[in-house]
């Protein structure tokens, strides 16, 4: 747990804050200003009022899913799916990220925005086939629930408590976000 | 690979070496896998680096359905991420939280960058560790150590193993992926042995006052009923996600 929970949670936090700082309007302070109060780090039992910020969590998952292919699983016997026979002993990966990029599946598959998850029902909680980053059924992660308490700590805090700017004054639109993010955090006058 | 599965639709086949893969790119198809037939894709393929230590015997993520798996998956639905134990270990991440911040804080001062990729994986360190043994984890193996142990961990995981596609090289270890693995292995069970054992005789001297952290639910458990867990299997239960990650990137790197 400590390495692979260390490493697709850190990566799972990178992502949404390029992505913010990618689209500014996305990243809104609103719903955190009001439910914790400017300048204030998040605390656990703030995020079920925290609705925005969970579905920011969401559009990151969906985007860049910290394993994009799942965990492979093996068929037990011959199985019929969808018209295919999977033969039994065969290697199944589930390709999260092209369910995740498919512009069939998804509006606007390539842009980052928050808002489609709002008044959804859809989670993360493998019930819905859309988005499964954590996978479903017996094999589903059990660590999930911690990996979103986390995640929705640090990212609220650092942007409730921190503006964002850009190294060597780049502007968001000369992001490439493939790279590595590296900005200069200022701290929020709560005076 | 969203562009392979345009061409050739929800369901790829791919054959490397002695091994058939079957890519599932939809919604739908994934749902047959992961709902309709999910008892029947409830077993795991097996790369050869999680032998190493034995790991795939003792792994939630590796083993394949049986009671063993059984009783680990339910020790960490109902116990270790429950929301009440959660709940029970939150101030141990705030506190960790407020270390994060007051780090960034400081950067802020001096106007410095911060390379977000590495001050969350700092801090997802911390807050694991915490949530697990109260903890840092990471001076206790000092110096950078588990940064080394952990990245050469991942190297390891991420490099693709030719054993997994020609089962007959797997006794060579050809690459030598398994060995490298195994040692690094070693030196985070001698820190977690420790952790451990000090755990042990606190509580045993009844010195200790609960830390609401995973590390007493399991010890907990175990006294209870050492059937169902036992320290070998802690830990293997703490290193489990050790190969979660890399393996997932390992498959999409060579499929790619």
């Amino acid at each position: 747990m400590l390495v692979a929970g260390t490493d697709t949670t850190a990566y799972g936090l990178e992502r949404s804050m390029s992505e913010l700082m990618h689209s500014p309007e996305a990243m809104s302070k609103k719903e955190l200003e009001e439910t914790v109060g400017i300048g204030n780090p998040v605390e656990e039992s703030d995020i079920v009022r925290l609705p925005y910020l969970q579905a920011v969590i969401k559009e990151s998952l969906r985007m860049h899913p910290p394993a994009p292919l799942l965990l492979p699983r093996r068929a037990k016997i011959d199985v019929e799916v969808c018209g295919y026979t999977v033969p039994q002993g065969t290697q199944v990966l589930i390709n999260e990220w092209a369910i995740g990029r498919n512009p069939k599946i998804w509006d606007n598959a390539n842009v980052f925005s928050p808002e489609r998850f709002l008044g959804s029902d859809i989670n993360v909680k493998g019930r819905n086939f859309k988005l499964t980053p954590f996978g479903s059924g017996r094999r589903i992660c059990p660590g999930s629930p911690l990996a979103a308490r986390m995640l929705q700590l640090m990212l609220g805090s650092l942007i409730n408590c921190f503006d964002w700017d850009l190294e060597n004054q780049m502007e968001a639109k000369d992001m490439d976000l493939d790279q590595p993010l590296r900005a200069i955090p200022v701290i929020i006058n709560t005076n | 690979m969203a562009k392979l599965a345009e061409i050739y639709g929800p369901i790829m086949r791919i054959k490397l070496g002695q091994a058939t893969t079957i890519v599932i790119s939809s919604p739908n198809a994934a749902k047959e896998i992961l709902q309709t037939h999910d008892t029947l894709f409830s077993d795991r393929t097996n790369p050869d680096i999680t032998t190493a230590y034995n790991h795939n015997r003792y792994s939630l993520v590796f083993l394949p359905v049986s009671p063993l798996w059984q009783e680990l998956r339910k020790i960490c639905h109902n116990h270790l991420f429950s929301t009440k134990t959660l709940d029970a270990s939150q101030d141990l991440r705030r506190t960790k939280l407020q270390e994060f911040l007051t780090d960034i804080r400081q950067r802020s001062l001096k106007g410095e960058v911060v390379d977000i990729g590495r001050a969350a994986f700092k801090a997802c360190i911390n807050f694991l560790s915490y949530t697990f043994v109260s903890r840092d984890f990471v001076p206790s193996v000092g110096n950078g150590e588990y940064r080394h142990i952990a990245g050469t961990l991942l190297k390891a995981t991420g490099t693709p193993n030719l054993v997994d596609y020609f089962p007959l090289l797997r006794v060579f270890d050809p690459q030598g992926i398994r060995r490298h693995t195994t040692n690094y292995i070693d030196k985070l069970f001698v820190v977690l042995d420790t952790l451990i054992d000090e755990r042990m005789k606190l509580r045993a001297a009844k010195l200790d006052i609960t830390n609401n952290d995973m590390l007493d639910v399991l010890l907990d458990i175990s006294e209870g009923n050492s059937e169902k867990i036992n320290k070998k299997q802690i830990k293997h239960l703490f290193l489990v996600c050790v190969f979660l990650y890399q393996i997932s990137i390992l498959f999409c790197f060579i499929i790619m």
